[in-house]
């Protein structure tokens, strides 16, 4: 699955650490699912998608889609 | 592993208070057990390893949730048990061949066969961790 976490938390001037603590998640969590290699759970990705101002739909993209 | 999630003061100091008292414990009166001295000081040595990181990884978890246990890290351990159960099933299922072959000779106690599993389980558990982690 692809997201635009990066673009967005970069968007709002945000650290991976700060969106991290914010989360209630660690840094390593963020890399990880900026970098595509985790899928967050559904709470994990409504969190990031609110903390970040967005829509889960337009954060989460289904790559097959 | 998931008592880092929801860890609280409370079961924080209790769990050190029974795992202080079990390293005391072994401490004062494992001699008596007679399981050889070698067998007790590595007994005594991985409780009070595991103390340790718990206290401390108990702390980090209490004044930063999130940093040492969130579902990132809970994937990684379900998949890496679940890898380590796999492994300890198929050595399981061999040795239970292996022990009863009088071709093959194997002749190992209990405590060994007991010991076996624990290391196996433990290493198995550490090694798929370690790999998973570098993946996800």
């Amino acid at each position: 699955m692809k997201n635009r976490v990066r673009e967005c938390r970069q968007g709002l001037g945000l650290t991976q650490e700060q969106l991290a603590e914010q989360a209630g998640v660690s840094r390593q969590t963020i890399i990880s699912i900026e970098g595509g290699r985790y899928d967050p759970s559904l709470p994990l990705a409504l969190r990031l998608a609110r903390l970040l101002g967005q829509r889960i739909e337009d954060m989460f993209i289904d790559e097959e889609e | 592993m998931g008592i880092f999630e929801k860890l609280t003061m409370r079961r924080y100091a209790a769990t050190n208070l029974i795992l202080g008292a079990m390293f005391i414990n072994l401490l004062l009166f494992g001699g008596r057990l007679d399981m050889g001295e070698a067998f007790t000081a590595g007994l005594a040595t991985g409780l009070g390893v595991g103390w340790l990181a718990f206290g401390i990884i108990g702390w980090i978890a209490l004044k930063r949730p999130g940093r040492t246990w969130d579902e990132r890290t809970a994937t990684i351990n379900a998949k890496a048990a679940a890898i380590s159960f796999c492994i300890l099933m198929l050595a399981a299922s061999l040795m239970s061949i292996a022990l009863r072959s009088k071709t093959l000779g194997v002749e190992w106690s209990a405590a060994d066969l007991a010991g076996m599993i624990v290391n196996l389980g433990l290493a198995s558990f550490g090694v798929s961790a370690l790999i998973i982690r570098k993946r996800i």
